[in-house]
Formats: C-alpha cells, structure tokens, sequence
C-alpha cells in the first residue's frame, strides 16, 4: 500500500485494521521470495506467527477470489512465513530520543506500540501483571490453536529491539501512574485488556464448579491442574467458548456441550474453529439460554431454555427471546462461562482518566489519547471484544501518536485506503477456476491427548501454489498517458477484456480488475504499459542473476531456461538444473506470456549459447492465454534468429513434462551447442 | 492509417554493412498503432542487430556495433523532427522505422547521414480484424465513394474499375485475389439493398489522375513564419 | 444506331451509307446476316509467318478475324501490327484494344494509328490483370475502363474530338465492338452493365464462352426485356474444347467460365477432341435457336485448325465474300 501508483487498494489491504501488506506478501511467496515476504509482513506487524494463526481474517472475507471459486489463504501464509525461521534484517532506528514510555500491559497491544517506538528510537518499558508476556493470547487462546512458541518468536523479536520488559507488577496495585512520571517516563500507553469475565446473572452462578473460561485458560497455562470432571457445559458461542470446549476435552472431559443462545449462523467464531471442535465431538445446543444452575454445594444441572430469534438487536443480529415452557436441563460437573470480558479500571478512574459509560477507557479514536495529556491506551481496555488485529492497530496508533505527542507535532494518522470494487461479473468467467490448497490437520484421535497443534502449516510447494491463486487486486497493468497511442493493442489481446480506451479519454486505461497477466506489457507497441506490482520484472532482474552464475572459463555451452512458475511440472525443475553440474540456468517468470522478446534477445547478447522455453501444456495457462501468446512470439522469434544468420538449434522450446524427456532434449541442446561453438565463433 | 510491413532482415543487414554506429528511429504515429515501428520494434531490432554484428564481428571487421534507439511522436511534423537536432552526431547512418513519408522527413534534417528505411509503407487501410489490415484509400484526389455506395472501387477494385464490375467476379470474389470480396459486388448489393440500383446505369466519368506529387495549401492553416 | 430497326434489319437500312466504319462485318449485321468471327492469337515472338499461317488455316472460315491484345497479361506480338499482316492478306481484322497497358495517351494515338492502317473494327476491352500473366510485377494502367474507352472512342469518330476536347481533322472510323460475361456476379447486373456498354458507343458484343446455354438463355432474356439485342449486335461465343483436361481447367481455373458438369461428364466418357466438337456444334445449333443472337465467335486459340470443319459442319459455309478494297502498306 507504500507503492504510489495504486490510488484504490486491494480489498485484503484495506480490510485490514493495520493495512496488512496482504497482496504485496503473498506475491512475494508466489514468486518463492520468501525472506523478502516476511521481511514486508514484519514490517508492518509485529505478530505474524499469531496473526497467521487465530487473525479473524478481514482480509480473506475481502478476497476478490471468493467471487470465482475461494479466498486466498492470506493467514495460512502469513503463518508459512512465520512458521520459517526466516532472518530479518537488523534494524536500527534512524536516530535516538531521550525520552523514555512506560507502557502498561504485555499484550498485542502494548507489545504492538513498543515495537514501533522502538524502531523510532525511543525506550520503553513494559509493566505485566502476569508473569508471561502476551496478555489474551497467552491467557485466552489455547495452545492447540497458538502454540507458546509460536507467540514467544513474536514477543521475542520486539523484546530484541530493547524494550524492557517487568513482569509480575500490577499498576495501581504496585505502583501508582503517577509515579510512573515521577519516574520520568514521559509518556503512558495503557494496553490492560479485559480480564475480568462477565457474569450470566441467573441463580447457582456461584455454585462451586461454575468458573469463567478464561480462568481455565489461564490455570493450564501457569502450569496449574484443573480437575475438570466428566460432563462440561459451556456458555457462550464466541472462538473463547469453542476454545474452552474443546480445552475442557483435552483435559480429560469426556463431554462438552456448547450452549449458544442464538443460531450457528450467528456465532461470532471462526469458521475453522467450529468445524474443528464439532469434528472433535463437541455438542452444541444452539437457541438456549441458561436459566439457572443447581446443585448442592457443587454444580450438578444446568437449566436452560429454548429460544427463538426475533428482530436485528443494535449489533444487527437478530434478538433471542425466550420461548416460555421450552425448559430443559443437562446433567454437568462443571459450567464454563464464556460470554465476554471486561477490564478493571479503578486505577485509573483514579488517576483522572475518563471512564465510558459502557466501562471502558474513554480515548480519541484516531490518537488513542486518553483525557489525560501523555496518557494513551488501546486494546480491549478501549474496545471489548476487539480482535487481536485491533490491538495490533490500536498499539502501532498509539506509538505514532505518543511520537507526535512528545515531538509537540500535530499527530498524522496514515490514510485508509479504500478497496477496489468486486470484480465485474463478466470478468468472473474468464478466470480460470483454481480451488484452495488445504492444509493438512492433525487426526482428530490424536488431537485429543494434548496441545499440540490441530493444523499443521504448508509445505514450501503448497504455500507457492497457494499464493499463486492471488488475483493481484490493484498492482495489474498501468498505461503511461504520455506514451500510450491509443492503439487499442492492449484492448485486442487481453485475455478479460480489461482494457478500455473510451472517445473521452482518448488513452488506455487498465482497470482493477486486470489479472497481471503481462501480455499487453509486452505486446504494447509505444512500451507504454507497466506492470505496477514491484515485484514483478517480468524476469530482468533473474536473467541478471543467471548470466552472473555462469562460468566462463571451460567454454561449456551456456544456456538460459525460461521457466513457467506456474507450472507443476518446471516446479523444483530450476533445483534440478542448477544441481546437473551443467552451464545451464533457469529464469523463473510467473507465466512465459510475460516474457518480452528482447529479453531473450538479450540473453544472446549478454553472451549465451542457447536459450530454451518451458512452458505450461498449452491449456494449464492460469492466465489462459499466455501460453499461446508466449508461443506466438517464439515461433516469430525463431524466424528472426534464422534471418540474422544464427543457427535455429540455439533457440528452443521444451515440454518441461515429462521431466526425462525435457532433461534428454536440454542434453541433446548442450550436445548439439557444442558442436556448433559460440554465437559469435568468428571471433 | 499508414499501414506498413517489416522490412526483411537481409535488407537491414545490407544498410547496416560494416558501420560501427548506427541509430533506429520509430515513429508514434501509424506505425505504432499498426505496430511495425514504434518503440518496442527500436528495441526489438536494435537488439536483433547487435547480435548479429555480434555474430558477423569477423566478416565485419570485428567492429563491434552501437546503436542509439529513438521513438518520435510522429516523423512526418517538423516540430517534432526538430527535436532530433543535435543528435546522432557520430551515427554513420540512420533507420528509420516510419513509412516513407517519416523517413524522408528524417533524411532531410540529417541530409549527411544515409537514412534507410525499415519498414515499407504498403497502403492506407483498416483494420479489419486484430493483424488484418486492409487498403480503403489510394489518396486519389477525387473521391467518388458517394457514388459507389460508400465504397471505393478505386482502392478495392484489383482494376480500379468505376463501371464494374469486370468479367472476373465470381461469388462475390476478385479473381486477382480470391481472398478479397469484389468490392463491385459489394457496392451492387448494398445499391440494391437502398433500392438505389439505377444509380448505377450512370456511366462514370474519366477520372482526373492528375494528382501526383501532391501538394495541398490550405490558406486558413497557414502560420506566417516567425522573424528569426 | 436505329431505334427501329430488328436484329434482322430489312433491306431498307443496309445501305453502305449508313454505315460507320463500313467494314464487312459491320455491313453483314446490318444485312441482318449471321456472322462468324474467329479469333486469332498472335505469335509470342515476331514470327510474321505465324501470323500468315494462323490466318491462312482461317482465310474463308470467317467474316472477321479477332487479334487479341496480349491475352491473359502474357507478352505477344501487337494486335494493330496483326491486324497490319491479315490485311495485306487480303482478310479482315478485328482489332482488340485493352486498358491495361495504355493510358489514355497511349489508346487515342495507337487508335488512330489503326484507323490509318485500316483497321475498321475495334473490341474495347478493360483488359486482365497483369498478374494472370508473364508479368506479374507490371504497373496495371487501367486509366480508362472498358466503358470509358468506347465513349472516348465513339466521342473521336462521331464528334471528331480527343478525350481532352481537342478537335480532330481525320477521325478514326471504327465499328465499336465490346464484350460481356453473361457468367459472372453479380449475375442480375451483367445485363444493365451490357446496356451501359451500348450507351457508351457498343454495336457489337462478344460474349464470354458459352458452355452452359441455359444460363445463358437467361441472360438473353434480360437482355431482350431491355430492348438491348435491338441496339447492338450480339455473337454468343463458343471454343471448342480440346480434351477432359482442358474441360476442367476451364471450369476451375477461368474466372467467370461457366462449364456444367454433364459437359466434363461427357469429355470424360468419351475423352477425344471429336466429343468435344461434337459438344461445341450442339450448342453452336442452340444459340443459333435464341432470338437476339446475330451471330457467334469462335475462339479456338492455338486451335485454329478445327475452325474450319467447325463451321462447316454447323452449316454456316459457304462465307460471304469480303468486300475489302486494296489496303495501304506500311
């Protein structure tokens, strides 16, 4: 969303909290370019591993995707890339502030306003009542869905930059907020989350055996034994109910029953998520509200009642209401209660901040600042409910309005950017349907004994073929006013009749709903097109690299293979060449109808023997067409070739399937390039 | 437009020779719209030459070759010719990829250079389908189209008939090309489609071939030439 | 030309008077005579000898003896200088002139220079196209067209003045001839386009070769509904065919050439030159039958010699005696 030619962003981009660089990454990964992928995810987000795991996904209800077939796995790759290990750059800030921020709680986001005050050059510290850092996502998501690991690599990386971390002490408690300035910091982001549960308000809710979920979680999770019992019931249909469920089965429940008192439709969870405890065994008893809950010193019956759904309520769901006499009970040794959380916010009632009326931290939406000067605050202390996202976003506002704040400059606040509108529907036809590539979960007979982690990540070869589904939203084609010639060639050969050249305009204009495919770039016969997507360069910049590997000195033929990316069959083909011991190079391009004539021109310029092209089977063109425009132009270049004198044999356009026969036609190429000598043998 | 076709490689090879700098000049006007000669097609040949001369370095006297690459928005305006002044200093030559009109445009403000053409200028036609032009004009000088239907047998007419059609039309095709639709077909049927057939008893007059060089003054056009 | 008069005109309009060109074919149509004329293809070098020897093989056989003008584009010895040969030999010529190679220019000055040898009888012809020919790469001239061409030169003889205007003391007199492809498309305007032939100076037409009689019928039945074989003498022309191959490349490779299929099946059954007179005598008997027509062409190109038991066996012999006065050399 930096690149200055896309005004209209990708729906994922825009849909974000935080204005994920969703696009821009998973092309990267679709080009194999992973380091440099995690690198723009990192940049903007400072909990990837989390994010690709229990993110709500904004983005992939965005996908333009869905309209063909299925969204793209934004998260599932952003969790790919976290999931690698992947080095990143050791930044230093650009220069260093005296000033030092106390930032009060070691959640998504306090952790989210330290990393960027840290990459601006200031000193933070941060206070955490709890002994971990992590805040909800340490104590509110079972491992099984983020394991600890996965969100230490996070909290790792922003602790590296030199934030200082004090765990263990309570603000308020153990030290006050206005010692926190008489200290000398300069600057407080309050960052407490909602931690205390709400309360069902109905008889029995004191009965021993009835405890808020988060109370489990956060037992299994200091280490703590729970004694669970045999049959759970847990209130509430939000991902903390289903994660308290499907908790209370790996500790050793041998029934949960999930009580939601509106629809399966309403549930505010991930999809996943439900689809993964039902596969679990969970039951669900949807339209039931309990009522009250009996026992004699301990929880023995949980009675509920039938509800119906009425009108949309304020939150634009539909009102249940009680349908009366449908009373009925489950037989249950414990209630776990997950219907929402609340902060505690005595401390700072008292330290003159304002409260909402809905019990919240009051702050200015933009800025995040508190009716306190030099006091901000973000996350579910602002916001209850709020989506790991929202924290993240909420932190990284904050960092820039506390720089602004201490910098006595008005604060700027980044823009958002508005998505591009769906494809049209006539578009939706002409692109090829390709559907998502799963990935592979952990049996469920297997799940149940521990923690470990239901869904298992992508092999490098999914996460690419994955990626390779993004439609590129916004980075298409671009045409240069002041060259194009109104030619109408880009009209003629786009295979979805993207391009316009109306009698007002007078010049091409490429809409959104461009699919990246590179044929007008190289057709356009004023070279006024461009493709506005950073990343691709239609293979310059691996030809660079290429014509530098290869070694001069034993006069081995050399010989450049222009690679399909998209192709299963070129797929490792690259490895394979490279590891044959022979002069011979691939030059990956995501499709060869993106491959300009000159290019293989100057490959021969640039000194090489023989060039060949693998491309897809003719109807395997994820583009459609490129295959057959990639073909179209060889055969043109071949003549070419031939008419300045040089020998056909150099040029050559190879099935990389079979891979035997591909390989035995390459050997026959280099055996053939031998003979034959240098281009320039007079020399 | 000008609709124009590559030249063949033999004849750029030979205007090359053994120069050792050379410049490809495309136009932006018809001939990047039928593209044969606008930018991509500089590139395209520039990088063809150099490989070659790369390939013939011996037989070229081991001259390596150097060529400067320039796309104009139009060769046939000197306005924009103009703005080639000062340049291609230590060129020895001069393709230029725009119909004849651009490359004598070249030549005239490059009179020391040689200036060669890459491309030959064909006709003035349609596009009738993407890579399928066809020739609609002659620039005869004396239109008759409002005679003919809206179609002109000067351009279409193998013979350039205007009381056709010959002998040699047969099922609507011109016997010197069967691919081409006779156009006195075409102007027949569409006659009889206006119930205008009569029209065509008309013996056509002589026509007046005398155009040729053509010159055009068009007075209100002109600008007085400013003082230098 | 007489409105009144029928393509078998009485004696009352035959007189030598009224002629134009005062040539023997002219007067033999306007006697209401039916008329033969044969074509006579010039030598592909200068040997006059073929020329004298073409002529001889035809020398009583026909009224008029047709010169092509470098037929199909191929390079031939001229029509005018032909026309020189068979005229010193006592017979009369039928010049052809075609647009093809000469512009206006060229057509008026090579015109009068045949009116001044005496070539009397003159097919305007646009001409084919050069690429049918040895010449492939010839700049066509086209200039005039065939109807163009006759209003020039009717304008010369009748109103003694070029296609610029200037005035001409000595007009060339011609009997001004054209063709017609009743085959060829669009079949409903061949019959307007004879007319606008006739308007412009025609008095006499050659047909394309006639093969399939019904078709042509049909067009002289257009032609008679618009009075036309009134106004201009009409010789259906006929070749007789050879052999099974040049059936069929006649029906496939000719432009225009209409050869139905119980022809090819005949020449296949019988596959001898005899067949394929016994062909061109049948259709020659029908044409004869069709009101309008005043006569017919033989064309029977490198064939010369079956003209004469041709006409002699459709009972057209013996030929009137020519009425040629002496000719100037050259």
């Amino acid at each position: 969303m930096d690149n200055p030619n896309i005004i209209e962003e990708a729906p994922c981009i825009a849909a974000c909290a935080i204005n994920q660089d969703a696009r821009d990454y998973v092309q990267l990964i679709a080009r194999g370019r992973f380091e440099e992928a995690f690198q723009l995810v990192r940049s903007k987000n400072p909990f990837p591993a989390s994010c690709g795991r229990i993110c709500t996904r904004r983005c992939e209800e965005a996908c333009r995707r869905s309209a063909v077939d299925e969204p793209i796995a934004i998260a599932w790759l952003k969790r790919f890339l976290a999931d690698k290990d992947l080095d990143l750059p050791q930044e230093k800030p650009p220069q260093e502030y005296p000033e030092k921020i106390a930032i009060i709680g070691a959640g998504p986001a306090g952790l989210s306003a330290a990393n960027d005050l840290a990459l601006m050059g200031y000193q933070c510290v941060i206070f955490e009542e709890l002994l971990e850092p992590g805040g909800m996502l340490s104590v509110g998501v079972p491992r099984y869905r983020l394991p600890r690991q996965s969100l230490d690599k996070d909290i790792n990386e922003t602790l590296s930059l030199g934030v200082e971390l004090r765990t263990g002490v309570k603000i308020g408690k153990d030290l006050p907020i206005d010692s926190l300035f008489q200290e000398g910091f300069k600057a407080v982001f309050v960052a407490i989350g909602a931690h205390r549960p709400s309360r069902l308000n109905i008889p029995g809710e004191d009965l021993p055996g009835v405890i808020p979920a988060l109370e489990l979680f956060r037992k299994i999770s200091i280490g703590g034994g729970v004694k669970i019992g045999h049959k759970v019931a847990i209130i509430g249909g939000g991902d903390t109910a289903l994660d308290a469920a499907r908790t209370a089965l790996r500790i050793g429940a041998r029934e949960a029953s999930l009580v939601y008192r509106r629809s399966l439709e309403e549930m505010p969870c991930e999809e996943e998520g439900r689809r993964e405890a039902e596969e679990e065994g969970i039951k669900f008893f949807l339209l039931a509200a309990p009522v009250e809950i009996l026992g004699k010193n301990k929880v023995e019956t949980l009675k509920c009642i039938r509800m119906r759904l009425g009108d949309p309520d304020s939150s634009g769901r539909r009102r249940p209401i009680p349908i009366p006499g449908s009373e009925f009970t489950l037989e249950v040794d414990k209630v776990l209660v997950a219907i929402g959380q609340s902060p505690e916010l005595d401390t700072f009632s008292k330290a003159g901040i304002r409260i909402t009326p809905k019990d919240l931290i009051g702050v200015d939406e933009e800025t995040m600042a508190t009716s306190r000067p030099g006091v901000f605050a973000g996350g579910d202390a602002v916001l209850v409910g709020g989506t790991l996202i929202e924290a993240v976003a909420h932190g990284k506002r904050a960092a820039r309005a506390i720089h602004s704040y201490l910098r006595g400059e008005k604060p700027v606040m980044p823009q958002r950017p508005s998505p591009l509108k769906d494809l049209s529907p006539q578009r939706l036809s002409l692109i090829k349907r390709t559907p998502r590539e799963r990935m592979s979960t952990l049996p469920v007979e297997s799940r149940l004994r521990d923690f470990g982690e239901v869904e298992l990540g992508y092999s490098d070869q999914l996460a690419v073929a994955e990626a390779r589904r993004c439609l590129n939203c916004g980075a298409g084609a671009v045409v240069d006013p002041e060259l194009c010639a109104a030619c109408l060639t880009c009209v003629r050969v786009c295979p979805y009749d993207v391009p316009e050249i109306s009698q007002e305009e007078r010049v091409a204009k490429i809409g959104p709903d461009c699919q990246s495919c590179g044929i007008c770039v190289v057709e356009c016969p004023a070279r006024a097109i461009t493709l506005k997507d950073r990343y691709e360069d239609q293979g310059r910049i691996a030809l660079e690299r290429a014509l530098q590997t290869f070694s001069l000195k034993d006069g081995r033929p050399r010989i450049i293979t222009f690679l399909c990316q998209y192709d299963p069959h070129c797929a490792g083909l690259s490895q394979v060449l490279d590891e044959a011991g022979e002069n011979v190079r691939a030059v990956e391009v995501s499709c060869v109808g993106k491959i300009d004539p000159l290019l293989i021109l100057k490959a021969f310029e640039m000194g090489v023997d023989g060039v060949v092209v693998a491309a897809c089977s003719p109807g395997d063109c994820p583009f459609q067409k490129g295959h057959s425009w990639a073909k179209k132009r060889f055969d043109h270049l071949v003549v070419h070739i031939a008419a300045l004198g040089m020998e056909r044999q150099r040029l050559q356009w190879f099935s990389p399937s079979p891979r035997e026969q591909f390989l035995r036609k390459l050997g026959g190429m280099l055996e053939e390039l031998k003979k034959l000598g240098a281009v320039s043998s007079h020399n | 437009m000008i609709v124009a076709r590559p030249k063949s490689f033999e004849d750029i090879k030979r205007y090359v020779g053994n120069r050792k700098k050379v410049a490809i000049v495309g136009c932006g006007g018809c001939v990047t719209v039928r593209p044969v000669g606008g930018q991509k097609q500089v590139q395209e040949l520039a990088a063809l030459l150099r490989l070659w001369a790369k390939k013939e370095a011996l037989t070229r006297g081991s001259q390596p070759l150097t060529i400067e690459e320039e796309t104009i928005l139009r060769q046939c305006e000197p306005e924009f010719i103009n703005s080639l002044e000062g340049r291609f200093k230590d060129c020895e030559a001069i393709i230029s990829l725009a119909c004849g009109v651009g490359v004598q445009c070249l030549a005239d403000k490059f009179p020391e250079l040689e200036v060669f053409p890459g491309v030959d200028a064909v006709f003035m036609g349609a596009t009738i389908e993407p890579g399928l032009y066809w020739e609609r004009c002659v620039g005869c000088g004396n239109c008759i189209i409002g005679e003919t239907g809206g179609l002109c047998p000067v351009s279409r007419c193998a013979k350039s008939l205007l009381n056709g059609p010959c002998g040699g039309s047969l099922g609507g095709h011109c016997e010197v090309s069967p691919e081409t639709p006779c156009v006195w077909q075409l102007i027949y049927e569409r006659m009889e489609q206006r119930g205008n057939l009569g029209a065509l008893d008309r013996i056509m007059p002589i026509k007046d071939w005398s155009v040729r060089p053509g010159r055009l003054v068009l007075e209100h056009l002109r600008v007085e030439k400013k003082e230098s | 030309m007489d409105e009144e008069k029928t393509a078998k005109p009485s004696a009352e309009v035959q007189e030598t008077s009224r002629l134009k060109s005062g040539s023997n074919l002219e007067r033999l149509l306007k006697e209401g005579k039916f008329v033969v004329t044969a074509e006579l293809g010039p030598p592909r070098g200068a040997a006059r000898e073929t020329v004298e020897r073409k002529a001889n093989i035809l020398r009583g056989y026909a009224d008029a003896f047709n010169i092509t003008d470098c037929q199909t584009s191929v390079v031939r010895m001229s029509s005018i200088a032909s026309g020189v040969i068979l005229l010193e030999m006592g017979l009369e010529p039928v010049i052809q002139m075609t647009c093809r190679d000469r512009n206006r220019i060229g057509l008026q000055s090579d015109l009068l220079g045949a009116a001044a040898l005496g070539m009397k009888n003159l097919l305007c012809l646009t001409g084919d196209h050069p690429k049918f020919g040895d010449h492939p790469g010839a700049k066509p001239v086209f200039d005039l067209d065939s109807i163009q061409l006759l209003s020039v030169v009717k304008a010369m003889r009748d109103e003694k003045r070029l296609q610029s205007g200037t005035k001409i003391e000595v007009e060339p007199r011609f009997f001004l001839g054209a063709a017609e492809n009743p085959f060829a498309d669009p079949f409903a305007f061949r019959a307007r386009r004879l007319a606008k032939k006739i308007e412009a100076g025609a008095e006499f037409i050659q047909t394309q070769i006639v093969y399939n009689v019904e078709r042509f019928a049909q067009w002289m039945t257009a032609v008679r509904a618009m009075g036309l074989h009134k106004k201009a003498f009409i010789l259906a022309g006929v070749t007789p065919l050879k052999s099974l191959g040049m059936a069929r490349y006649m029906k496939n490779n000719v432009p225009g050439l209409e050869v139905p299929d119980e022809i090819i099946a005949r020449m296949e059954k019988k596959k001898s030159k005899t067949e394929g007179i016994d062909i061109c005598l049948e259709i020659i008997e029908k044409l004869r039958k069709i009101e309008g027509v005043a006569g017919i062409h033989i064309m029977a190109v490198e064939w010369e010699e079956v003209v004469p038991q041709l006409v002699e066996r459709a009972s057209l012999l013996p030929r009137p005696t020519p009425s040629i006065s002496a000719v100037p050399t050259c």
